[in-house]
Parts: structure tokens; sequence; C-alpha cells
């Protein structure tokens, strides 16, 4: 039985392997076939695989608690690893097979873990939904449209799932390339312009993230005494710290080093210039996948590589990283009130909604990592959700400006449902998927030995200027009497004054995924906190025992501080929440 | 410690399903509207989902008196619960450690666990902590669901005649307005049943939520969409002061709490707020004070309290069913329900205290001298709601929660009574309810011109109705404070008699006016209108006499047979409200009070009893009285300080966005916009551009590999 049972298990895990890389690859074969197969048939492929990689995503996150009952908190959903590129004297054993002894290894190492799984849902639920919303709004090079998103797609599944840094490096690269084109062929007015700030933008920031992980790489071999330079991120997740290990210096520097191509990609204030441009520009599609899986490879990228490999690093730029967010938070909607473009504004409501997703991120907490993680989920949610919207309004009126139309709830009563319910996710209404993850963030903030209640209480301040100018644009845009420019509504290409059935299936899943996670997210954080726990929060804490043994000589009365929600649990606390502020 | 989950008319799990009736409704008729099914009869699931939940409550209602403890007076303390912990029976003390280990009596009853505060594994494996959906039952709870309930049932039931024009067709959005309905109830039994401040603050959040749809009902009228808009964003306010309140809460309780405790349940908030006494370290407030402040706030948006009410007059826009429901009897007072639940925190800070208070007489006085220049009835009571929203206030600031509770309870009745007759006469009126186009319609609206009557007569504080025991139990208490907070609150009453009853003689009496709206032959409202006013009515005379205890030949009693405190206050002390110290003031203040309501109402006869078309106030008063009219222009003042100055701040942001920190960056990134000047060329072919981007792009990254190769770092560190 016992051993009917593990072969059983050892084909499940080969089906999940399997899985994972269809998840990667099936795209990427898609956007080839698309692109050479006929236009009428362009749509219905891309859709159909789209739905076959969300499906498959589904079923790899049902695996999640059973794999990690079996292999513990950081167990992998279809792992596979291969070695790609190597470089180096190799020793060969008598059976054949050979290993390497020093040089350059780049594995194919992917796997899916609670804290990407998430996102990779996300991705997977998203991917459908902006093809189908693209049927009646693209009507131009139809075929190479749906290839490069297909392409986007399969890149976005890779950087998730990638275990190795220069892989993820890889497919964080290659996620670029595909937008760029979407933006730049598809796109508004300005195309060209928000195409080319948006590739730069982000490009040269990853560069210098890049010689980050490349000095990071070399200096883990360093440490370890071995000749082999590789990138996995177990092994760079678990370098030494203190005497012998990464300094602090190394580690402040190469934090920045992976600031600053993440914080490009975040958009965190003040490098978010690109974001409103490249989102206002972007057809709906872009805008979506943009704002709902693309920003999170930055905030991703800090939790997955910031956090655990240079935590000491993270330690020392915490409150830095708190009052940027806190700056990003206020900044960013104050911004949003003022935009007559209701597209931007949704734009620059993503630079005020990460902020909180870093506040969260950088207060160090359980709580406040797990509020992080959620944040992005509910972001890509209701941001998605909300540019797909207006995409809709956009098709129909073919202005965004809202000056020029309004009373739309007369008009579009179903649009109107939608775009409330949207609206509400985004303002953090409790029972929706918002409300969670903003409360928690903020609570961790507030909270947080290493930040303190002053950045609770200002990145709070965001919950009312989020429901101002949210509330701002919901008024222009539904309520008061009907105004509409002239010539309009556009119905061609079959569409109806209100929503198409069409549109509504796009709209309902994600309407049910924001009522879903507001009232049951432990559908997310029940696997999500032990994961956490085990992959960033004990290497946090590992910086705070370094930090002290670092320190202790110099402190005549060391008291120990132990670093969590139980502060006022152990003597010493106060004191370090008093350093806090 | 706490008593077992247990009831006896009912199972505990069915009274769980309390606010899921009306929702379950809701969503039926939302079915409905998807489906695009006919609106005749869209009321039904949600009437039903309400009926459902008022039953259980007044069940519940009955379930809960059963526990009472014995009455207040009796020589020994009160047995609180069969597992025989006594109630600590305390008069009005300050001292913290007194409520150290104070047991209140109540139980919670857990649905599930909603959200984690993420995992505890390093401190202790079974240290992970929740905030869980789940219902707190205590006297309080049961005596706010019993009135909560029932009036929303009749609102309900007469907004089924009510959204109707005058063939009795559905108006558009009929349905809508039945799912919001529902919605808000669900919403408002959740905040009364919720076990925990979160779950506390999704009921405050999502009842704000209904206010802020149904105001915006009508939302092709500006003014309505506005005013909804507003609604929101003052609540927001005050909530923004909650959440903080919140989170507060918990820094401070965390160190106390044990394993299995989720720090910020009601049980165990209550059970360690002695520990609240402790100096916050922020601002020299202590602990009870900074969280008692925060939580304030909340109430200050979501009770109208002065500086918040501005939003409560302009949500008179919503349908008038609404302003009935959500905008007097219901939703306004969850502020006073908040605080009220909180005494255990607040009867530790004197200070916030003095605050709430502070502000209660300062919004009672007010708003009452607003009410006095207003034309429009609805706006009357609007501003009469703030008034009396401010008296419940004073009494919580003068640490009598349950009379503050009581005079929620009372006010619930005639306050609906007197929306729903409004809305009556509106009806009747084609829409107009401005008193200078009509009057004298006692002729024609007899039924609506009695109930109206018992609804003012009570709002007056006209003895022996139930308006009258409540706010004379304030008053009490104002006076035992001290002689000016009794006296203002005095004179408040006496304004409040005579400017409700300006608008009653304005709208009823002198010659039959009609206007032009109204249509040949106004007629009186169905009864489908009409029956739910009586029940309230009957609520507005007699529901006071749970307040009171019969004592015939008494010494004590109000005209030899009325005692104040009665079965409510009991009731009530079964809660965390404990038992607050009642002064024992002299019965001359109860005739005081009463002479005074009078008074109010003749000085109203003078001088509106024959429905003067000139405003005879202004008159004397002159540039005071177009003050009280112009509201202070506190809105006027809000808008120029607070809104434009913030607005003007988003766009000099934006501005620098788009100049300054754009600039920078683009400034700073001069490589990249010699390449962006590269690609501009390149651009023309899409593939050649991607091309050269990644020969660029590699050829930089193995300058970089080999620059990091040649420079290996220092080991030393």
């Amino acid at each position: 039985m016992t051993s009917c049972r593990r072969t059983l298990l050892v084909s499940q895990s080969l089906m999940d392997a399997l899985g994972l890389n269809l998840l990667i690859f099936l795209p990427l074969i898609g956007a080839v076939v698309v692109w050479v197969a006929r236009e009428s048939l362009a749509q219905r492929l891309a859709l159909g695989i789209g739905v076959v990689t969300f499906l498959i995503s589904v079923g790899l996150w049902l695996q999640l608690p059973s794999v990690m009952e079996r292999g513990g908190p950081g167990a992998l959903v279809g792992e596979n690893n291969v070695q790609w590129i190597a470089v180096g004297e190799r020793i060969v054993a008598d059976d054949g097979s050979s290993e390497l002894l020093n040089g350059v290894a780049l594995h194919y190492h992917v796997g899916l873990d609670a804290i990407s799984m998430p996102l990779v849902v996300l991705t997977g639920l998203l991917v459908p939904l902006s093809v189908l919303c693209s049927f009646t709004a693209i009507r131009t090079r139809v075929r190479e449209y749906y290839a490069w998103l297909l392409g986007l797609t399969a890149a976005m599944f890779g950087v998730f799932a990638a275990r190795d840094v220069l892989l993820f490096y890889i497919f964080f690269e290659f996620t670029l390339v595909p937008l760029y084109f979407l933006i730049g062929i598809w796109g508004g007015p300005q195309r060209r312009y928000a195409a080319n700030k948006f590739f730069l933008f982000t490009f040269v920031g990853s560069v210098i993230t890049f010689a980050g992980i490349m000095y990071l790489g070399l200096r883990a071999a360093q440490i370890e005494g071995v000749d082999l330079i590789s990138f996995d991120l177990a092994r760079l997740s678990a370098l030494l710290l203190g005497p012998g290990g990464l300094t602090v210096q190394e580690q402040s520097l190469l934090f920045l080093a992976f600031f600053s191509g993440f914080a490009i990609k975040v958009p965190f204030f003040p490098l978010h210039t690109w974001l409103p441009l490249a989102h206002t520009e972007a057809p709906t599609a872009g805008s979506v996948l943009l704002a709902g899986v693309l920003l999170k490879l930055g905030t991703y990228g800090f939790l997955r590589f910031s956090l655990p490999m240079v935590p000491e690093g993270a330690l020392v730029w915490a409150q830095f990283m708190g009052w940027l967010a806190i700056a990003g938070i206020i900044y960013g909607a104050l911004c949003c009130w003022v935009q007559s473009d209701v597209k931007k504004l949704v734009a620059y409501s993503s630079v005020s909604h990460l902020g909180f997703c870093m506040l969260g991120m950088f207060s160090l907490l359980p709580i406040g990592l797990s509020g992080s993680v959620l944040y992005m989920v509910n972001h890509g949610i209701s941001t998605g959700a909300l540019f797909l919207v207006v995409g809709m309004i956009y098709e129909r009126y073919h202005t965004r400006d809202l000056d020029k139309i309004g009373g739309l709830a007369w008009q579009m009563p179903v649009m109107a449902f939608f775009f409330v319910l949207f609206v509400l996710s985004s303002i953090g209404l409790p029972g929706l998927n918002g409300f969670v993850s903003e409360f928690t963030v903020l609570f961790a903030a507030f909270n947080s030995d290493l930040l303190g209640v002053w950045y609770g209480v200002l990145g709070a301040s965001g919950i009312l200027l989020g429901a101002i100018y949210m509330l701002y644009a919901t008024g222009k845009v539904l309520f008061g009497p009907v105004k509409e420019p002239e010539g309009t509504p556009d119905l061609s290409a079959g569409l109806t004054r209100d929503l198409t059935p069409r549109e509504v299936v796009i709209l309902v899943p994600l309407a049910i995924v924001v009522v879903w996670l507001g009232v049951y997210p432990r559908v997310i954080t029940d696997t999500l906190d032990p994961a956490l726990q085990t992959q960033v929060l004990d290497r946090v804490e590992d910086a705070q025992i370094a930090r002290m043994a670092r320190e202790a000589p110099r402190i005549a009365h060391h008291e120990p501080v132990i670093f969590g929600i139980e502060g006022e649990a152990v003597p010493g606390a106060t004191t370090v929440e008093g350093g806090a502020q | 410690m706490l008593a077992a989950a247990e009831t006896s008319l009912l199972d505990i799990n069915v009274y769980a399903t309390m606010p899921f009736w009306p929702l379950l409704g809701a969503l039926l008729v939302g079915l409905l509207i998807a489906f695009r099914a006919k609106a005749q009869y869209a009321h039904w699931p949600v009437v039903l989902g309400v009926a459902a939940t008022a039953v259980l409550a007044v069940t519940l209602f009955f379930d809960l008196g059963q526990k009472l403890p014995a009455p207040e007076g009796d020589s020994a303390p009160a047995v609180a619960h069969g597992d025989g912990h006594e109630v600590d029976v305390h008069h009005g003390e300050t001292d913290a450690h007194a409520h150290a280990d104070h047991d209140y009596p109540g139980f919670t009853h857990t649905l599930y666990n909603w959200m984690s505060f993420g995992a505890e594994e390093s401190l202790d494996e079974h240290s992970n902590r929740w905030i869980p959906i789940n219902f707190y039952f205590d006297g309080l709870t049961g005596m706010m669901l019993l009135f909560v309930t029932v009036v929303s049932l009749m609102v309900v039931i007469y907004a089924i005649g009510y959204m109707r024009d005058h063939h009795g067709h559905p108006e558009p959005g009929y349905e809508r307005f039945f799912a919001f309905l529902g919605l808000f109830v669900f919403s408002m039994v959740m905040l009364v049943l919720a076990g925990n401040f979160v779950l506390l603050y999704l009921g405050w959040e999502l009842v704000g939520l209904c206010s802020y749809l149904l105001i915006g009902f009508y939302f092709r009228k500006p003014s309505a969409a506005a005013a909804a808009k507003k609604a929101f964003i003052v609540n927001r306010i005050g909530d923004f002061g909650f959440a903080l309140g919140i989170f507060a809460l918990y820094m401070f309780m965390r160190g106390h709490v044990s394993a299995g405790e989720n720090p910020l349940d009601y049980e165990v908030v209550f059970k360690y707020a002695g520990s609240l006494a402790e100096p916050s370290g922020y601002f020299g407030l202590s602990q009870a004070s900074l969280v008692g402040l925060l939580l304030m706030c909340g109430a200050l948006g979501k009770s109208a309290q002065f500086p918040l009410y501005t939003w409560l007059p302009d949500a008179m826009e919503g349908p008038t069913p609404v302003s009935a429901l959500i905008h007097a009897a219901t939703m306004v007072t969850a502020g006073i329900y908040m605080v009220a639940r909180c005494t255990p925190i607040y009867e530790l800070s004197p200070l916030a205290l003095n605050v709430i208070l502070t502000l209660g007489v300062v919004g009672a006085a007010l708003t009452a001298t607003m009410a006095v220049a207003q034309h429009d009835m609805k706006r009357i009571l609007a501003y009469s709601t703030i008034s009396q929203l401010a008296y419940m206030f004073v009494a919580l600031g003068l640490a009598v929660p349950d009379s503050g509770v009581f005079h929620v309870f009372t006010h619930a009745w005639f306050k609906a009574l007197l929306f729903l007759g409004a809305g009556s006469v509106m009806h009747a009126m084609g829409g107009v309810i401005d008193v200078r186009y009509f009057s004298g319609l006692r002729h024609v609206l007899p039924k609506t011109y009695i109930l109206m009557l018992i609804g003012c007569l009570a709002l007056a504080g006209v003895p022996l109705l139930s308006g009258f025991w409540s706010k004379d139990e304030i008053v009490h208490a104002a006076f035992d404070h001290s002689v000016l907070v009794g006296v203002i609150m005095l004179a408040t009453a006496g304004l409040t008699a005579y400017y409700t009853f300006r608008m009653f003689f304005l709208c009823f009496h002198g010659k039959l006016r009609l206007p032009d709206e109204a249509g040949e032959n106004p007629h009186e409202s169905p009864p489908v209108m009409i029956m739910p006013l009586w029940v309230l009515a009957l609520g507005a005379i007699f529901v006071g006499y749970l307040g009171v205890t019969f004592a015939v030949g008494s010494g004590e009693a109000f005209i030899g047979v009325f005692k104040p405190h009665g079965y409510f206050h009991d009731y009530l002390h079964a809660s965390t409200i404990g038992h607050p110290h009642h002064g024992h003031g002299g019965m001359w203040l109860m005739y005081v009070s009463g002479v005074v309501a009078l008074a109010g109402i003749g000085l109203a006869w003078m001088r509106f009893g024959q429905a003067p078309q000139d405003e005879p106030d202004r008159k004397i008063l002159g540039p005071v009285w177009d003050l009280w009219n112009a509201k202070y222009y506190v809105d006027e003042i809000y808008d120029a300080v607070i809104v434009r100055p913030l607005r003007g701040i988003g766009h000099f942001l934006f501005g620098v966005d788009r100049f300054g920190v754009d600039g920078l960056v683009w400034f700073v990134s001069a490589v990249p916009r010699g390449l962006a000047f590269l690609l501009h060329f390149m651009q023309r072919g899409a593939l050649q551009g991607y091309a050269l981007t990644m020969a660029l792009g590699i050829a930089l990254l193995l300058l970089l590999w080999r620059w990091i190769d040649v420079v290996p770092p220092d080991v030393a560190g």
C-alpha cells in the first residue's frame, strides 16, 4: 500500500512538474502558433490558451496544501531542476554522470511555493480576461497582438516560478519586450513616447539589479568556500550573516542595487513617473496586465530577494522604505484627485496602493508581510477590473475625460454596478478583498517595532484620501445628468449601450473573487503565512540577531530583543520602539 | 469567567443567522434585477428577510431578558449567570483598579476565523491569533437589535407604498431601493452583533456604504450625488480616527492577552480593560484616553456630532424612508452604541468623557438654533436629529450611557415616525417639502396630522410620552454635573419643542394652501404606509414606560406614579455598560422640564399657530436669524479652510509630478535619454528596434559582468 501510495505521489509530482512547464511554454508555443495562424483564429486560439493556463494554475494551486503538508512550509509544487548553462571543469563519475566542479552554472529551476502561487493564479485569471476584453478593442494587426500577449503571459508565469535568480532575471527582462510592443503599437496617441519611457526606466533600473545579482553570486561562492558560482534562490537566501558572512555595508549596497530595479517596477515614489503615461497610452489589456501582474514583479522582487538575501540591508533601509511608501501613498492619492483623465486617475491610484503594499512589507512583521502579499493579489484584481471597466467605457465614448462624460449609471446600469463594486474594493470597504490587505498592512505598520505608530497614522490617511479621489471619479462618471460626447456611444463591432454578455463574463469572475477574498482571505493566507515565516521572516530574525550580536559589545546593558508582534512580552522591546521613532 | 453560549428559547446558531436573512433578500432582489423580472413584487424578498430578522430579534430580546441580574438596589450584588460569578456593582468609580478584572456578562459566538495575524510559530505554536467573525450577545445587543429590526421592518413596509407614483406603479429603481435596504439591515445588524472591533468596523463601513448608495438614490440629481459623496467622505474622516483607535487598542492589548485569546474581541478587551489606565507614551495621555478619543472620532462622523455633522442635513436628498431609517433611527445611533459598548474603556478616561460632553453640549445647542431657521421639513427634522444625537452624546459624556441608550431607543420610534409622516406629506404634496409652500394640511391629511402630532409631542418632550422620560434623564444627569450644562440642556429642550411645533403648525394649521405639484386632489397615503406609522406611533407613546417604574403613591415619583429607571435600565446593566451612577436629583426637575416643553409649544403656537407667511422670528432676530438660516456658514468655512487647500496641494503635486519629479529623473537619466534618442530612429520597424535594444542590453550586461569579475569583492568586510 505504501509503495503504491508513493508511486501515486511521485506520479502526482510529475504531473505537477509537467503542468508548471506547460504553464510557461504553452503560451510561448501559442504565441508562435497565433502569429502564423489565420487571422480569424487568433482570438479564439489565444482565449483557449488563456483558459487552459488558468485551469492549470488552479490545478497546481489545489495541490499546494497537500504538498505543503508533506514537504513543509517551503515545499514547491511542480518543482523542476535542470542544469541549463554550465561553464567550468567537470568531474565524471563511473556511471557516466558528471558534476560541475567550478565555474558558473545556470539552472532551469522552477517551482511554486505558497508565496508565488497566489500571484500565478492571479496571472492565470487575468490573462484570459484580458484576451477576452481585446476582442472588440483591437482591430488592427490582430495576430501579432495576441502573439505578444501570449509571450507576455509566458514571461509572467516564468518570473513567478523561477527558483534561480538568474532565471528570474531573464524572465523579468523578458516581460519588457512584449509589453513594449503592446504599448508601442496598439496604444494611444503618445504610444511611442510612453513605450520608450516605460522600457528605459525599467530596463536601466534592472541593469543595476543585475549587477547586484552577479555580485551576490560571486560572493556566495566566496563565503561558502567553493569555486562553483550558481544563483539558486535557496542558496543565496541562506548566506551566512555576521562575521565571515555578508557584511552590513555589502548588504546595504546590494539592497540599493535590488532597489533600483524593483522600485522602478513597483513603482515606488519618486520613480513612478513612467507609470501614468504607460497606463494611459496602453491598450486595455496592457493596462490590466501591467497593473495586475507586472507591477507585482517589483514588490515580489523585494519580498523574494531583498528581504531574505540581504536582510540586514533591509533592516538598515526599512525606515527609508517606510517613508517613501508613505510619501507615495499620499502623493499618489493627491495626484489622483486632480486628474481629469479617468485612466490616469486609476494609474496614479496604483502608485498610492503599492505604497500600502510596501509599507506593510517593510514593517517586517508576519501580519505585514502576509497583508502585503494579499495586497498584491487584491490590487491586481481591483485595479485590473477598474481598467477593464474604464476600457469598456472608452470603447463606447472614445474619451476618458471626466468632464466630457457623466451620468452613465443611467445609460449603463450593469456597468455602473461593476464600477461601484470595484471602486469599493479599491477603497478598502470591509467585506471586500481590499479591506483585508489594507487593514492588515496599516495594522502592521502601526504596530511594527521597526516603523511604528506614525507610519501607521500617515499611511492610514490613505484610506481617507482613497475614498475622496475614487468617489470623486465615481461621481463624475456615473452620477449627475447624462453627458455624452457628440456622436457617441459608438456601437460598432457588436457593442451595445450597456455591457454585452461577453463583457459581463469578463467582469463576473473578478467580482466573485473580490467578494470571496474579502469574506474568506484564508484561502490564501492559510498556506501563505507559514511559507512567509520560514522563507522570509526567519531570515529577518536571523539578521536581527546578527545585528544584536554585533552591537552587543558596544551596549553596556544588553537586553535581548525578540523581533515580532509580541513586542511587549519581551523586555527591551520598548527601547527598540522608542528608537524607531 | 464568561457565560457559556447558551440561549433557552432558540438555539444560538439560529440567532446567529439573524443578519443574513435581509442579505439573502437583497441578493434575491439582485437576481431579479439581473434577470430583468418585473419590479412590482421586488419588495417581498426583503420584507420577508427583515421580518425574519425582526422575529429573531424580539425572541432574542426576551431570551436575554431571562438572564437579567436582579434589579439594582437589592441588598446582595446581582448574580450574573449560572456560573456563579458576581457582577461588580460600582457607583461611578473612576479608580481604574476597581475594574481591572471585571467580568462583563455576555457571551461570544464564533462563526469562523476571518483574518489572520500571521503565523507566529517562532513564539508559541498555539499563539495564532485571529480576527474572527463572531457575535457578542448581552443586554445592549438585545436592546439595540429590538428597535433596529422592528423599526427597519416598519420602514421597509412603508417604502412599498412610498416608492410608487400616484398610480401605484413602482418608481424607476424600485428593486434597487429594496436591495439596498436589505443590505442596510444586514449591515446594521452586523454592526450591533459584532463581537470584535474589526467586525464592528465592518458593519460600520457597510452601513456607511448603504447610506452612500441610498442618499445617492436619485443619482441624476447633482445635489443627491454630491450629498452621497459628502456623507461617505465625512464619515471616512471619522473612520480614519476609528481605525487608528483599533490599531492603538491592539498595541496596548497585545502584551496582556494570553494564548488562545484574540486581542480585539470585546470579551478579551473588556477583560483586560483595566490595564488601559497606564500612560500611553503619546501626548501625555493615558492609554484609555488615547484609544477613547480615537474611537470617538468614528462616532463623531457616524453619529453626526459637532464638528463632523455637516453631512447629515445634506443626506436628506435620499428618499424619505431612508432618512427615517438610516439618518434618524438606526445608523446614526451607531456612534452612540459604540461608545456605550466601550464603557469599560471610557470610564477609565475622564478626559475622553469631558471631550464627549463638551462636543455634545456644543452640538446640541448649535444645531437646535439652526433648526429654528430652516424651511425644509426634512432638514428641520435632520437638524433636530443632530441635536438629539448630541443629547445622547452628552449622556455618554456624563458617564450615564444607559440614559444615552434609552434616548437612542425612544428617539428611534418617534423620529422614524416624524420622518415617515413628513414623507406622507411629501407624497401628498407631489414632492414639495418646503413649509413655505403649503399650510393647513390637517384638512386633507387627517391621519397624518394625528400621527405627526404624536411624533412632535414625543420629540418636544411632553410629559408621559416616551421622549420625555429619556430626555429628562439626561437633563437630570446634566444638572448633577453642573448647573451650566443643565441649563443649556434645558434651554435646548425648550428650543426643540419650539422648532418642532413651528414646523408642525406651519404645515398643518392655518388656511389650507397647496402647491401646484400636489395636483387637484391631494389624498391621504395608502394603508401600507399608514399602518407602519401607527406601530411607530404606539412606540412613540409607550416605549418610554420600559424605562420607568410604577411606584404609585411614592414621594419620589413623577405625578405620584412614575419613578425613573425601570426594566430598560436593569436590562442594560447586564451588558458592558454595567451600573452607571445616577444622581438622585430632585423630582422638581421633571416638572420643570415638562413645563419647559409645554412653554416651547405654547410659544410656537403664539407665533405660528395661524401659519403666517412671513417669518415672524426673522423680524425680531434679524441677522442672527440669517446666520442660523445659513447654518453659521460651517459648510463654507470647511470648504475654504480644508477642501480647497487640499485640492490645491493636489494640483501642485501633480504639477511637480509632471515637471519637477519627472524632469529630475529625466535629467539624471541622461544616458538613457541618449538611448531613447537612438531608439527613436530605430523604432520605425518594430523588429529591428527590438534587436537593437536587446543587443545594447546584452552588451551592457556583459560589460557589467566583466567589471565585477575584474574587481573582486572585499573579503575583509
